[in-house]
């Protein structure tokens, strides 16, 4: 479904979207073009994965970075050996340099010069190999962790129940899935392996230095390494701030501006431009102070950094005189303090603050993973709260008995939606359940296709009590069509073979006539494989449902479940959809709720619901017969329709 | 408390007489407006047409350019005087000379504090131009698009122009801010490959001989990287699109039992995702140690062949370690001028898109000498009126008055034009044909604004901004007292609902804040229109939602707020229709018939006809609302998806190598 392949960004895509805003999948510089494409042909073909799945949940330790990548330890010190290995040669150069200039450079000898130069240029060679070595051996490693650990969470996230998916939780759940795993990803591949190297090249550079002089390590590490310390450390976190505040100042513009745009027909009508200029203007100037407190910081803590390293150089000249002069006045090259070994402290002490200022802010990279890992945990570790059991058994053919017995539940403790409920629906009839907003129609509806499960009492389908059932075999039998028609983003064919993937296009074909979709189809210029959210050939709510019909009906379930289905729809939509129950409901149980009365009697069973429980059942006329709650509905519903139909 | 209002509310609501009170502004100002705009000019340049924002800036950026060179010198000067010290070094610790190693220390100590000093000043004002630029650019931008017309907004997609007014914006103030401090980098480097020179030509030759080199491999990864990066963020994408689906369609997901497909579906995007890093993953373990090494070769070069010289006597050790920390300084134009040109490119499209809104003219227009609309008695007269919307013809000779004080109902069938009279009153559109009058005066000859003031209209969808109930009550009179829009909010019906949210008046409410009912927001949206009191006042289909008792009580709150008002009101409803004095009835872009309900409803067949479709109709929206319906294109909805990605941190994508 997703799965384009690609086509979609091709060329002649992208010159149709010209100019509209170089975001990541418009702005490719035209000579850019044929490399892209020319990769994305490249790309292998996945082919149809195939993932084991089950929905029970696999039992294993709690979620950490640890057990994470404790199958992994090996390779993780393979790494780390790696990473040494690098560091190790890189600080090779700045100890050649001493060489260099103390015994060839002072004494004039040709010889040493050379055999430093083909020993400096032999290390570099090994540091490439090694280097690109460890950058694609940690990488891939990497890569091969985010892939797992995507797959992991979103088992997980498929196993939870729907409870979970409601309401706001729904954005936080998405960024467990990108911006959690990417900081995991972040900590792992550049993160770990950065504070290891940078700790270790750390420690070697101090060795070197301390080999060199230890009077001016000590200097360097009293004096210099706390300043940049402090200073980076300050520039951390005020310029978090800083930005934080960027951030939201640029949010707030951007926001002031999408709304002035959603509302300018009435801006323009209230005559409010002056004021929304004026208004726009000072957001504009907040955010315009931030970028320039932000500016401020950089443009301090850039500068003062560099005086510190030339600061730090000088204060290693100054004192390495002194002490030249003390220890080795005769500047001889196999004295214990050389000429040499000051200019090679000098430029290996730049290098110096290079690890320091790195470990400030891998602190923040460590911060932020670790938070990702700890949200990942809470993730992984909620339970389904409909859970299916080990030894659960799948449902043979359906025959759609329904019976509910005994059935309390309630979403929040203490209040019940439903109170002691028991409902017999026998295979192949429909049935509607009315009754007012918020009585417990959808409730007990969700309770049937066991998305949730009763505080008390059972629901039997054939006999078997779903809380021992396979889930898989019983949402498999069994459709649903909600209040709201998702689509995804796909083809209408993609959409409408969601429910069963096998489906062949003429059993498609089928499901639209069925519907009555098969003449709006035929008009599309693409027909089934028009995209369902490409603007201008957006499709009305009325057809979207009848979409969402269609797909339930190729499911073929034994059990439909209609939830409000017909409540967003215009009238013709209505219409065809009422024409179409008929076919729909043929031979399977259905339970519908709806909000008309219109479609509501058509069900051979008619239950009110209300107060917690079902008020009245029975058909149509038994219920208009006995005059209660139904008969009034159904009296009030007459008499408005005929009222209208007067005028 | 009502009671009491609605008797003194017709003095609360007093009319505006003063014509600047025609735009409201409550709002403080902060900040002084740009000082300049665009070029208007468009056969020019990009820049040129830029330059006059730049231009008000002239003398903090030429101070802060300035800096940047003076801060520039001294930086190069610094490795040739360490180099001086290190030279004066053995003479000081042999024969005890150190007065010329102090000088140069000293003179070190002093540029370096005038370095931090001036680079600091100069690098934060540069920063501050760049962001009054940014600033100025943004307020340009706004300003010019509260001007534009409704037609405007008919064409316009909102995303697309939040996104030039984001990443477009940025584009131009990156650009311009980088290439100043980049252009000091190229004389910087100019100036040490000069110093160089001057000391050795070869040595300098051999320093820079892996200049050349890591530019090329440079360059040469960045096209590499290019597609990798982008096709990585299509590919993340394409799993955020797949988690965002999965999740908001969790419901079907499970009805369906499609669990395991999912799975697989993202199990195959992420291997795609997995591939296409292991890809970049190995060009960078490719190409970084090579960059990274051979910027490390020219160091070498320097040492061994350097030495060689000092050993021969041509140069001195100092001039070495010079040399040494030249080479940084050598490698970075090269860099820059690549990163530059790429900007100025982004630059130039950016600024393009950015001119695309800003050349838009408005389609209505004051005219020069325009008649001020004060007090109007509210006779309304269509002469004729010819419209249409790009190539559809809408009104074709509409011909209709309502007298000073009438309220008369427009009835037609979906289409028929009914919306459009309202629009066209306002004159949020230019008619083709004909002419549009007020007390007699072409609305063409008024002021739009006056004109505006006093034409009320309340839509059947009323949009609501993420502010307060209150503020969005008093949007069009910010500055309206509380007992106002109490006055207000009790004549629309909506005091009492609003005093059950939970913040009552300040609750918040529109896209960010509270849900409101269909007709709870009808109902703001009359109180919103009704603040103003205006003398003429048309309801279009503004009452649909509201229950029929609430909408007579509006109705008799309207009669007694002001009398003499003149009411357009747009019906569906029966109950609607029959507030109305009298009813037009309109079809095919014509007024076929006018009389009161029961004459039309007695003699006009096609009116009882009308009346009958759109009964069975209620419900369905008109076509006008499913254009906009909130359905994301696919383009769009992946750069959603794709703004989440960017969202988090990542590591910087540019290839730095060599930085060791």
């Amino acid at each position: 479904m997703m799965g384009h392949g690609g086509g979609h960004w091709h060329g002649g895509g992208m010159k149709g979207r010209a100019g509209a805003g170089d975001l990541p999948f418009a702005g490719i510089p035209p000579e850019m073009l044929d490399r892209t494409n020319a990769l994305m042909a490249d790309e292998p073909d996945f082919g149809d994965i195939q993932i084991e799945f089950s929905h029970r949940v696999v039992d294993g330790e709690p979620f950490s970075l640890w057990t994470f990548l404790a199958p992994y330890k090996f390779r993780m010190l393979g790494s780390l050996a790696l990473v040494a290995l690098t560091e190790v040669l890189l600080l090779i150069g700045p100890y050649l340099i001493k060489v260099a200039i103390d015994d060839a450079i002072i004494p004039g000898d040709f010889d040493v010069l050379a055999m430093v130069g083909v020993i400096w240029v032999g290390s570099l060679l090994v540091a490439v190999v090694v280097s690109g070595f460890r950058i694609r051996y940690v990488g891939r490693l990497g890569q091969m962790l985010m892939y797992e650990l995507r797959l992991r969470v979103f088992a997980h996230l498929q196993r939870l129940s729907l409870d979970f998916f409601t309401g706001e939780k729904a954005g936080r759940l998405m960024t467990r899935m990108t911006s959690d795993i990417e900081a995991l990803s972040n900590l792992l591949q550049t993160g770990l392996i950065n504070l290891v190297a940078q700790i270790l090249s750390l420690i070697f550079i101090i060795g070197i230095l301390l080999s060199f002089n230890v009077q001016l390590t000590m200097i360097l590490l009293v004096i210099a390494a706390p300043v940049m310390l402090v200073l980076t450390h300050w520039f951390r976190s005020v310029s978090e701030k800083g930005y934080e505040t960027v951030r939201n100042r640029i949010a707030e513009v951007l926001s002031d501006l999408q709304e002035s745009l959603s509302g300018m027909r009435l801006v323009i009508s209230f005559n409010r431009m002056k004021h929304n200029v004026i208004n726009h203007r000072n957001i504009v100037g907040d955010y315009r102070e931030a970028n320039n407190y932000t500016a401020w910081i950089s443009a301090f803590y850039n500068q003062s950094t560099q005086f510190v390293d030339v600061a730090t150089t000088l204060i290693i000249l100054i004192v390495g005189y002194f002490i030249l002069i003390d220890v080795n006045p005769t500047l001889d090259p196999d004295g214990s303090f050389t000429v040499g070994a000051l200019i090679a402290f000098t430029t290996l002490s730049a290098r110096f603050f290079k690890p320091i200022t790195a470990l400030t802010g891998l602190y923040n990279e460590f911060q932020s993973g670790n938070a990702a890992v700890i949200k990942l945990r809470g993730l992984l570790e909620t339970a389904p709260s409909v859970m299916e059991k080990s030894d659960a058994h799948d449902i043979e053919d359906m025959q759609g008995d329904i019976e509910i017995r005994n059935l309390s539940f309630a979403y929040d403790v203490g209040e019940p939606v439903l109170d002691n409920v028991s409902l017999h629906i026998p295979a192949g009839q429909s049935i509607s359940f009315v009754g007012p907003t918020g009585a417990g129609k959808s409730t007990l509806a969700k309770l049937i296709a066991r998305f949730y499960d009763p505080s008390l009492g059972e629901v039997l389908i054939d006999g078997h009590n779903l809380r021992d059932v396979t889930l898989h075999s019983l949402h498999n039998q069994l459709g649903v069509v909600p209040q709201e028609p998702f689509l995804f983003h796909g083809s209408i064919k993609d959409n409408l073979r969601f429910s069963r993937p096998e489906a062949s296009d003429e059993e498609i074909m089928e499901a639209c006539r069925t519907v009555g979709i098969d003449d709006m189809i035929d008009r599309l210029p693409e027909g089934l494989d028009t995209p369902c959210h490409e603007r201008g050939s957006s499709l009305s709510s009325g057809e979207r449902q009848l979409l969402a019909l269609a797909r339930a009906f190729l499911s073929r379930p034994r059990v439909l479940i209609l939830d409000e289905a017909t409540s967003n729809v215009d009238q013709q939509s209505e219409s065809k959809i009422e024409h179409a129950l008929d076919t729909l409901l043929e031979g399977r149980t259905a339970i519908i709720i709806a909000h008309r009365l219109a479609t509501a009697m058509r069900a051979d069973i008619i239950a009110v619901i209300n107060n917690r429980g079902i008020m009245e059942i029975g058909s149509h006329d038994e219920l208009v017969k006995q005059g209660s709650y139904y008969a009034d509905m159904y009296e009030t519903w007459r008499t408005q329709n005929e009222g209208s139909a007067t005028v | 408390m009502s009671t009491t209002i609605s008797e003194v509310a017709p003095e609360i609501l007093e009319h505006a007489a003063d014509p600047g009170e025609y735009e409201p502004v409550s709002v403080e100002r902060r900040y002084e407006d740009p000082r300049a705009t665009i070029d208007r000019d468009r056969s020019k340049h990009w820049f040129k047409r830029l330059f006059p924002i730049l231009w008000v800036n002239k003398w903090p950026f030429s101070i802060a350019i300035g800096g940047m060179v003076l801060s520039m010198l001294f930086g190069v000067a610094v490795p040739a005087l360490i180099g001086k010290a290190i030279d004066a070094l053995p003479a000081a610790v042999t024969d005890g000379e150190s007065s010329t190693l102090f000088t140069f220390l000293g003179i070190l100590v002093t540029l370096a504090t005038l370095r931090l000093v001036i680079g600091f000043f100069a690098m934060y004002q540069m920063s501050r131009v760049s962001n009054q630029l940014e600033g100025d650019l943004r307020s340009v931008i706004y300003n010019h698009l509260v001007t534009l017309s409704f037609s405007f907004y008919d064409r316009i997609q909102t995303g697309q122009v939040i996104s030039r007014a984001n990443s477009d914006i940025r584009a131009i103030q990156m650009f311009l801010m980088m290439s100043p401090m980049m252009l000091t980098s190229v004389l910087s480097f100019t100036f040490a490959a000069a110093y160089m020179a001057s000391v050795s030509v070869t040595l300098t030759l051999a320093a820079m001989i892996s200049t050349p080199i890591v530019y090329l491999l440079s360059m040469k990864l960045r096209k590499l990287m290019f597609p990798l990066s982008w096709l990585t963020q299509a590919r993340q994408a394409d799993v955020a699109v797949i988690v965002d689906e999965n999740i908001n369609g969790q419901r079907i997901v499970k009805s369906f039992a499609q669990e395991g497909n999912q799975l697989n579906l993202l199990a195959r995007a992420a291997k795609q995702l997995q591939w296409v890093q292991v890809r970049s993953v190995d060009i960078s373990a490719l190409y970084n140690p090579l960059i990274e090494n051979i910027t490390v070769l020219g160091q070498v070069l320097v040492w061994i062949y350097g030495g060689w010289l000092v050993i021969d006597g041509q140069i001195q050790l100092g001039a070495l370690v010079a040399f040494n920390m030249y080479i940084m300084m050598l490698q970075m134009p090269f860099r820059f001028l690549g990163m530059l040109l790429q900007m100025e490119q982004r630059a130039r499209a950016s600024a393009g898109r950015i001119f695309e809104i800003l050349d838009e003219e408005p389609e209505v227009r004051d005219r020069d000498d325009t008649i001020t609309l004060t007090h109007p008695k509210g006779h309304l007269k269509f002469d004729n009126v010819r419209f249409g919307y790009k190539d559809e013809q809408i009104l074709r000779g509409l011909t209709f008055e309502v007298n000073a004080g009438e309220t008369v109902a427009i009835v037609g069938r979906t289409g028929s034009g009914k919306s459009t009279i309202v629009r066209l009153l306002s004159r949020f559109y230019e008619i083709g044909d004909g002419a549009i009058s007020i007390d007699d005066v072409d609305i063409r000859d008024l002021a739009t604004k006056s004109l505006h003031y006093h034409v009320g209209q309340v839509l059947d969808e009323p949009f609501l901004f993420s502010v307060s109930i209150r503020d969005n009550i008093a949007y069009g009179k910010p500055d309206a007292t509380m007992e106002e829009i109490i006055v207000a909010a009790t004549a629309a019906q909506a005091h009492d609902f609003i005093m059950q949210t939970e913040d009552g008046y300040d609750t918040v409410v529109g896209e960010r804040g509270y849900t409101l009912s269909g007709g709870q927001r009808q109902r703001l949206g009359i109180a919103r229109a009704l603040l103003l009191n205006p003398p003429i006042l048309v309801l279009d289909d503004a009452t649909s939602a509201i229950d029929v008792t609430v909408e007579k009580a509006i109705h008799e709150a309207l009669l007694r707020l002001m009398e003499n008002r003149t009411t357009i009101l747009i019906a569906h409803r029966l109950s609607t229709i029959s507030l109305a004095d009298r009813v037009i009835l309109l079809d095919e872009g014509m007024a076929v018939a006018t009389g009161t309900h029961r004459e039309l409803m007695a003699s006009v067949p096609r009116y009882r006809e009308v009346l009958a479709q759109q009964n069975r109709q209620i419900g369905e929206p008109e076509p006008d609302d499913a254009e906009q319906m909130d359905d994301e294109s696919d383009g769009e909805y992946r750069r959603r998806i794709a703004a989440i990605v960017r969202s988090t941190p990542k590591p910087d994508d540019f290839p730095g190598g060599g930085a060791r």
